[in-house]
């Protein structure tokens, strides 16, 4: 008798913890922070040891493919980063042609943060590139979460394991740490506040510590967001990037 | 008869085994020749290189820029460069000054990742500084102010542009931000020292002023003391050292080039080694004098003794041989030395190509590297060369004037 009773407490208390798998939670997350477009105004604080300068930008998304971000601080004004699909494109005013970013050169460091131009800009899904395990939950700042290992399936991707903790209620990143092929950590990445906009949660500040150098971490913070807004049209092509 | 008329005729009784210990001494003397005016070309070399192209004879920068070097600090800079030119070329102790805009840079190729270097110079002042119309293969120099820039040789060839094309460069701002611009390439430039002609390429400051919002501050300033001489760069650096205090610019820190020069510590280093290898090689030539003398001695023991026995003493029998082995040594000497400089003259008119070997070698080395005559290479090879030669001789001789007479005659 005692038995049974256990055995119905545990269904009453965490049924859907058990029912979900790790791809069930990484997709349910994705939901959350994959728009079908979107319009973002954030500021990026890179601290080093010469000390703290902040960008500010606007980020405008279609997907998870699409992605362009137009910088609006004094000294990077009118530079502008597209993404689209596997390519990567950089647009400078002093420059008369836009510079292509392919293979390596993507996970080379965004204006010298702790970000590379392949986290500032996404890419295809996470489940597309990585075999996702759920490997158990656990408390990150008083948050219950999943704790998800990532194996990369190919090659073609920057780290090569992952680790995530997603909150169990919120189904929004946390906590990450980013590992080369060696088991080195690389990069740790601290969710520190999260922004809800139309039923929509997701990170609107984040911490990225690069652990390969002497960082200081870069903090991005997303200020505002419109989430299914009408974008202009051909926004994401090159002819656009360089007007 | 005189000793040293004794001592020719003597030489000439054994023309073979005379001609052998010349020839001995001749080689020896002539390979420090060439090894020695082949070390004072590439270190002259080294010098006209760091001096042109690297740091000038003392170079000024911000020191936190000495500092963080690694990190390539652009933010560090020599603020109003123009005003500290001007106050330096009214010095007495300094002839020319090259304001600096360095640009670390990458251009991108397909898939490929192509690491640059601008240089962001006053184009006018540098057709003086490092003659830089006579590095130019092709095409010409950008016009002041423009966008213009002329690029390496093989920095082209990598980029897959030639002269009418454009080149595009990623790079840091002095605010700490990223950067890029298009450069239109109306030359082709080649630099002797195969690391610069593989990075290189050169545009007009003010537009490097503008890309990297330098906001009139330059990376660095090379100056030439007007004395240009290395021997007084130490003192020019100190006099600089002062005259920057003086004027409130005790930020900048000013370092001689032989601090900064890759191939300096090389060379001062390879100096002693090469003054090893003479010595070795003279020690070879030696043994052969050594040998000729000992042979000498053994073959004219009786004559020895019978020299003893008319009385000559035995520091006049040392002086016999050793004024022997004098001539020997001044023969093969003067020959080995003059052999050298025949060989040598062509040479530092058309060099020695190293070709591509030169190109893994860090240490600002021309890929031709002209030999150069001096007074170590001649006057002084030759008197090492005559005093290894005497000395040489001198035991074998006093074991002849060792000789008892008597002995002597029974051979």
């Amino acid at each position: 008798m005692k038995q049974i009773i256990l055995v119905l407490a545990m269904m009453l208390t965490v049924p859907a913890a058990w029912a979900m798998t790790a791809q069930d939670i990484i997709e349910r997350m994705e939901e959350n922070q994959t728009h079908s477009t979107s319009i973002m105004e954030g500021r990026m604080v890179i601290s080093d040891r010469f000390g703290d300068r902040e960008s500010t930008y606007i980020a405008h998304t279609e997907g998870a493919g699409r992605f362009l971000v137009e910088f609006t601080s004094r000294y990077e004004e009118g530079q502008r980063i597209l993404r689209r699909d596997d390519s990567l494109y950089l647009y400078y005013p002093d420059a008369r042609e836009t510079i292509r970013l392919q293979g390596a050169a993507l996970r080379d460091s965004l204006l010298g943060s702790d970000v590379s131009y392949e986290d500032m800009t996404g890419g295809r899904g996470i489940l597309d590139d990585y075999d996702a395990k759920l490997l158990g939950e656990e408390s990150v700042g008083g948050a219950q979460a999943y704790m998800i290992e990532l194996n990369a399936k190919t090659a073609a991707v920057a780290y090569p394991k992952q680790i995530i903790w997603v909150d169990a209620e919120e189904f929004v990143m946390i906590k990450g740490e980013q590992y080369a092929r060696s088991g080195r950590l690389l990069k740790v990445t601290e969710v520190l506040e999260t922004m809800d906009v139309d039923g929509f949660r997701f990170p609107s500040r984040i911490r990225v510590t690069d652990q390969t150098r002497r960082s200081q971490g870069t903090l991005m913070v997303v200020e505002s967001a419109q989430i299914g807004v009408d974008l202009p049209a051909n926004i994401f092509s090159l002819e656009e990037l360089t007007w | 008869m005189k000793l040293s008329r004794i001592a020719l005729r003597n030489i000439f009784r054994n023309r073979r085994r005379s001609i052998l210990s010349i020839t001995a001494v001749t080689v020896a003397a002539m390979s420090i020749t060439l090894l020695f005016a082949l070390f004072e070309g590439i270190r002259d070399d080294i010098r006209i290189n760091a001096w042109m192209y690297e740091s000038g004879e003392v170079r000024i920068r911000n020191s936190e820029f000495d500092r963080y070097d690694y990190l390539n600090p652009v933010q560090y800079t020599v603020e109003d460069y123009r005003e500290l030119q001007d106050a330096l070329l009214k010095r007495e102790d300094v002839t020319m000054v090259s304001p600096r805009i360095n640009i670390a840079s990458a251009a991108f190729i397909g898939e490929r990742q192509i690491s640059a270097m601008g240089l962001g110079v006053d184009i006018e002042n540098e057709k003086q500084f490092m003659d830089l119309e006579s590095l130019l293969t092709a095409g010409r120099l950008p016009e002041p102010g423009s966008t213009e820039a002329v690029l390496a040789a093989r920095l082209a060839r990598d980029l897959g542009v030639d002269i009418g094309g454009t080149a595009t460069f990623l790079t840091q701002t002095r605010r700490r931000t990223s950067n890029a611009f298009t450069v239109d390439v109306v030359g082709i430039v080649r630099f002797p020292v195969a690391q610069l002609d593989y990075s290189t390429y050169v545009l007009p400051i003010e537009r490097a002023d503008r890309y990297l919002l330098m906001d009139g501050g330059a990376s660095e300033m090379l100056v030439i003391g007007a004395a240009a001489d290395t021997k007084q760069t130490t003192e020019l650096a100190a006099n600089l050292r002062g005259f920057l205090d003086q004027r409130g610019r005790e930020q900048l820190s000013v370092t001689p080039w032989t601090e900064i020069a890759p191939g300096y510590g090389y060379i001062e280093f390879a100096s002693i080694v090469y003054d090893i290898i003479a010595l070795f090689f003279f020690f070879l030539a030696s043994t052969v004098i050594i040998n000729t003398t000992m042979m000498t001695i053994h073959e004219r023991t009786k004559e020895i003794g019978t020299l003893s026995a008319l009385g000559m003493r035995g520091r006049e029998l040392v002086r016999l041989f050793f004024t022997e082995a004098a001539y020997l040594g001044f023969f093969g000497s003067l020959i080995g030395v003059c052999v050298g400089m025949v060989i040598v003259a062509p040479l530092s008119t058309f060099g020695i190509d190293l070709g591509t070997s030169i190109d893994i070698v860090d240490m600002g080395m021309s890929s031709v590297i002209y030999p150069q005559l001096n007074m170590r290479s001649t006057v002084g090879t030759f008197i090492f060369s005559f005093a290894v030669a005497l000395g040489a001789s001198y035991f074998p001789a006093r074991r002849a004037a060792r000789l008892k007479p008597v002995e002597a005659l029974r051979g």
